[in-house]
């Protein structure tokens, strides 16, 4: 679980300088997204919202010529009923140009608006040009409609053929009048169908059949389908909201947004705050105290008793002090029995190859097992099996450890144990880091060897985010580490408490050298903040 | 001073990308601050255009302000999802065209040009959605 939030980073920390270009490139691209969508939804309302006055003032003129004002006009008025009706004109040219009317005669109604001030002869040219014109397409239309409707009708004729003669009896008929009247139909039907070749009447049978067929199932689809759907849509649309609805809905929604984005800041953590208690109460060991560092979590330290045996062959193949191996796995094991364990592993899972893809440009594994180390970790520290396997976990978390501890060469066995702390989140905190610590350049390790813990984690401030989309995982990791460094003091914080809760177990015993002194120098490195009373070993 | 804005506003968002282009490529130092400033511009800008226009439109008489406030809303909305569909299309090109085109001169010019027409597009796809359902209302 802290492995895969803090690994991107500490990946990242391996690397040599990033290239200014692609850790810039995330920003700039929203940037420039933003401003291109922002352009162009701009650009379109605006064409809209130009339609919609153009339409808006052709109403209120054509309203005004039908019901003349009496009343004397301003002159902010007369400027602005001018302006309109200029912008009517320039509209009306333009369409008259579109539909072919010439570049000089354009010019010279312009010419004539702006000797004579007036629009109203230009404006009635435009239009004529327009009506007349119109007038014409429409004729040119209506002749190709009959052009059409000409080659259609001479189509159908010549598909069909002529039609067979009645088989119907006269109504006023009485019985031995229909017989006679049936016979003579059947006569001439026969003698109809004598003179017809069977092509012809063969033909006639399959399209008499088509469109029976045809109609059968139009009348089916409108019956069974297309009246119940377009009832049910008539209904639904009588039920849909009016404008004035929608309207007033809008309203509410501004209305309620503003005391909701007042009291959203402050009823968020409150409401985190009141789950984390509930869960607190409900399963009494505390996983608030444990989120925060400032106690240890029972399911870690019982998932690291379970699996004692796996651990202590992971220590003696490795060289690394059990103990310090089930401090990290009970680290990593946190919150392990919870109901919502499998639940938030799945969709760690899901989200955070995707999240780090977007963030990072990689796709980096999730995290698996006691150790919680991926499938990429493993193969940087040439461990192979299941990661879920205990066996393994146990092995990836000794390796971890044992790779930081072997680069602090003439090294005290409390600067050991204080990088073990530290190196068991994986990837946050490796064996480069220490070499950073070891560089005298830092001047942080004394002539004898040690290294001074105090100005280390004084200089180590909280996590800055690196994009944009980065903002909140780092403030929740920042807040969780209540402004210490999450990866270096925040690890030893819940490293340590996790060791002393398992050195307090018969089953485990500390480091050789190792005694309730270097312990609680630990505690006090671990929650020391600047400007503190230095630790001392 | 806000009419010249905004009448000027398509020129100086072209030259506000020219610049953004160029400190990506150029000054690095500047990119991130001129990016910020980008994207609280771009937007912003384009807020100020929708509620002038709207209260102008107003102020002539041709809506009372309840439909003011009606068109502010839903047209302020669809530009932020414009711009949040953007800009999610935006880190999701980037998230897959660096690792295969790296991050050179020519990588970069195709990344911003294929970044421009998912803004373009993104601003298009709100508009026969949100856009067409908001005109229906």
């Amino acid at each position: 679980m802290l492995v895969s939030s803090s690994s991107a980073d500490g990946i990242r920390n391996n690397q040599p300088a990033p290239d200014p270009i692609q850790s810039n490139l995330p920003l700039v691209s929203a940037a420039v997204a933003a401003m291109a969508a922002a352009a162009a939804y701009e650009a379109e309302r605006k064409q809209e919202a130009e339609e919609a006055a153009h339409l808006a003032i052709a109403q209120r003129n054509a309203k005004r010529n039908g019901k003349k004002n009496t009343t004397p006009m301003s002159y902010r008025q007369i400027a602005k009923a001018y302006a309109a009706a200029k912008y009517n004109f320039n509209a009306t040219l333009n369409k008259a140009q579109e539909m072919g009317l010439g570049d000089e005669d354009a010019a010279k109604l312009k010419a004539d608006v702006a000797k004579s001030g007036t629009i109203g002869a230009s404006l009635g040219a435009a239009q004529g040009y327009i009506v007349q014109k119109q007038a014409e397409q429409e004729a040119q239309a209506a002749a190709k409609r009959q052009q059409m409707e000409a080659q259609r009708a001479e189509k159908k004729e010549a598909l069909l053929e002529p039609p067979a003669p009645s088989m119907q009896v006269p109504p006023q008929a009485d019985g031995y009048e229909a017989v006679e009247a049936l016979r003579a139909s059947r006569a001439a039907n026969s003698q109809a169908s004598a003179s017809t070749s069977p092509w012809q009447s063969a033909w006639s049978a399959i399209t008499t059949t088509a469109q029976r067929m045809q109609d059968g199932v139009s009348n089916f689809a409108q019956e069974k389908a297309i009246q119940p759907i377009q009832t049910s849509w008539n209904t639904l649309k009588s039920l849909a909201p009016t404008r004035d609805q929608w309207e007033q809905m809008g309203l509410r929604i501004i209305v309620a947004s503003v005391p909701l984005a007042i009291t959203l800041p402050l009823a968020l953590p409150v409401l985190v705050g009141s789950g984390l208690l509930l869960a607190d109460v409900h399963y009494g060991p505390k996983p608030l105290d444990a989120f925060f560092g400032r106690g240890t979590d029972s399911r870690g330290i019982r998932l690291a008793q379970e699996n004692m045996q796996a651990i202590q062959n992971a220590g003696l193949q490795n060289n690394v002090p059990p103990i310090a191996i089930a401090s990290g796995i009970a680290v990593q094991s946190q919150w392990g029995e919870y109901p919502w364990d499998d639940f938030e592993q799945a969709i760690a899972d899901t989200v955070n190859p995707v999240t780090n893809l977007l963030l990072h440009k990689e796709y980096i594994h999730p995290s698996y097992g006691l150790a919680r180390i991926s499938p990429d970790e493993m193969k940087m520290l040439d461990i192979n099996g299941n990661p879920n396997d205990p066996a393994v976990s146990a092995e990836a978390m000794a390796k971890r450890i044992e790779l930081a501890v072997n680069a602090c060469r003439n090294c005290s066995a409390d600067d050991k144990i204080i990088i073990a702390g530290m190196a068991q989140n994986g990837v946050g905190f490796t064996a480069m880091n220490v070499k950073d610590i070891l560089n005298p350049k830092y001047g942080y390790q004394s002539p004898d060897g040690t290294i001074n813990w105090n100005s280390y984690f004084d200089s180590q401030k909280a996590k800055s985010p690196k994009s944009l989309l980065d903002q909140l995982r780092i403030r929740l990791l920042n807040w969780r580490a209540s402004g210490q460094n999450y990866d270096t003091q925040f690890q030893l914080r819940v490293f340590t408490n996790d060791l002393q809760a398992l050195a307090n177990s018969p089953d485990w015993n500390l480091p050789q050298g190792m005694g309730e002194t270097e312990l609680n120098y630990m505690q006090c490195l671990a929650n020391r903040h600047p400007g503190d009373v230095a630790c001392q070993p | 001073m806000l009419t010249v804005l905004e009448k000027r506003w398509p020129l100086i968002s072209i030259l506000l990308l020219i610049v953004l282009l160029a400190s990506l490529l150029i000054w690095h130092s500047i990119a991130r601050t001129a990016s910020i400033a980008m994207l609280v511009l771009g937007p912003g800008m384009a807020i100020v255009i929708i509620i002038r226009r709207q209260s102008q439109f107003h102020r002539a008489s041709n809506i009372d302000r309840t439909a003011m406030l009606h068109h502010i809303f839903f047209e302020v909305l669809g530009l932020l999802l414009a711009i949040a569909l953007a800009i999610l299309l935006s880190q999701v090109a980037a998230g897959v065209a660096v690792p295969l085109l790296g991050s050179g001169l020519v990588s970069t010019v195709i990344l911003m040009i294929a970044v421009v027409l998912l803004g373009l597009g993104a601003a298009w796809l709100v508009k026969v959605t949100w856009g067409r359902w908001t005109k229906a209302q």
